[in-house]
């Protein structure tokens, strides 16, 4: 790609918005949920079982605050990789859906007048091709 | 429409049937741990903490009692019982030290010292919080060096509170009966509300210390009002 035509938004439209914060909500919601009741029903029912007082400070404390320590350090790195996959999710699928609407346009406006052709791995090859048999009849 | 109403009815037993569990522990008020029979620790739950301390019923029929001798260890008997500590309030209990731990060469000075956390008999009043950090706990000790109703936090946790009942040696030896006010005493030492209570334990203890020590217990009760 030429460094002109490089973006300079994150954000190539609304929807490439949308659909990245649908698959990092999707993603990091079930994640923090199960975090946090992994966290809790461990050290709860450990806690149930043990009983003593005593038993629970001395052990089960110190350990609880140990993995605290743990899911503070490793929650932003998750998350970082969660928003770099949901970044690169919803470029996949916004790109192609971008390009197939601009040479639908240019089709329209009769500024083109071969097929639409998408990168080997986009989404979408099927409608593509759908697509490329429907201007091939028109 | 129709299994949403089902799985809707399904959801409302089970919920009843859960809530019934749960609160069926707090119909076997009052109870009465008499030790009287050979298999009365069945009902109890052993949690070893350091080594294991051990309990023995000893006597039959209506003079039994439970035995514990401690080398070294820290072990507790454990019995689950859900109970108001306002409506319930009254527990009482009898209890006999035959050795204290030997706390010589340990500091001096009122709790802070894990190394002479020992005692020779507690008896522990749990109260289970739905976050483990805020279970709280009353302990009624027999302590040999600490003045009678002194408040103690535990060098371990500060949750728990530490009120010593009977003191020094002068009794060593006897049954001694003991009536504390649960709810009182949890007021005087936390200065708030008790919440629902979840267990009662026993134990004596020496893994501090590294010592021996000797006490029995007898007559538990729990959950009465007067």
């Amino acid at each position: 790609m030429n460094k002109n035509n490089k973006r300079k938004r994150a954000f190539a439209n609304k929807l490439h918005k949308e659909i990245f914060w649908l698959v990092f909500i999707a993603a990091l919601v079930p994640a923090a949920i199960v975090m946090v009741l992994l966290y809790y029903l461990i050290f709860n029912i450990t806690a149930e079982q043990m009983v003593i007082p005593e038993a629970i400070a001395y052990n089960l404390i110190p350990a609880a605050k140990k993995v605290i320590v743990i899911l503070l350090f490793s929650a932003p790195i998750c998350t970082a990789a969660i928003l770099f996959f949901a970044y690169k999710i919803s470029h996949r699928i916004i790109g192609p859906f971008d390009r197939i609407v601009r040479e639908l346009r240019e089709c329209t406006e009769g500024k083109k007048k071969d097929h639409i052709v998408i990168r080997k791995n986009d989404k979408f090859t099927p409608l593509v091709d759908k697509i490329n048999k429907l201007l091939d009849k028109l | 429409m129709r299994r949403f109403r089902t799985i809707t009815f399904y959801l409302l037993v089970s919920g009843a049937f859960i809530l019934a569990i749960y609160t069926a522990s707090a119909y076997e008020l009052p109870k009465w741990f008499s030790f009287n029979k050979k298999n009365s620790l069945q009902e109890w739950q052993e949690k070893i903490f350091k080594n294991k301390v051990i309990y023995t019923i000893e006597g039959t029929d209506k003079n039994g009692y439970l035995q514990a001798r401690s080398d070294k260890s820290c072990s507790g008997l454990v019995y689950k019982i859900r109970f108001k500590p306002k409506e319930s309030s009254i527990m009482s209990w009898q209890w006999k030290v035959e050795k204290f731990p030997s706390k010589a060469g340990t500091g001096s000075e009122i709790g802070g010292w894990i190394e002479k956390d020992d005692y020779a008999a507690r008896v522990y009043v749990i109260f289970p919080s739905w976050l483990f950090t805020s279970t709280r706990s009353l302990e009624y000790v027999w302590a040999e060096d600490i003045e009678e109703d002194t408040i103690i936090t535990s060098p371990y946790f500060g949750n728990i509170k530490l009120m010593v009942i009977e003191s020094g040696k002068q009794n060593m030896g006897q049954w001694v009966y003991e009536e504390r006010n649960i709810y009182e005493d949890y007021k005087k030492c936390f200065g708030s509300e008790p919440p629902m209570a979840g267990a009662i334990a026993l134990m004596t203890d020496t893994d501090n210390t590294l010592s021996t020590a000797e006490a029995s217990y007898k007559e538990i009760r729990v959950g009465y009002k007067k």
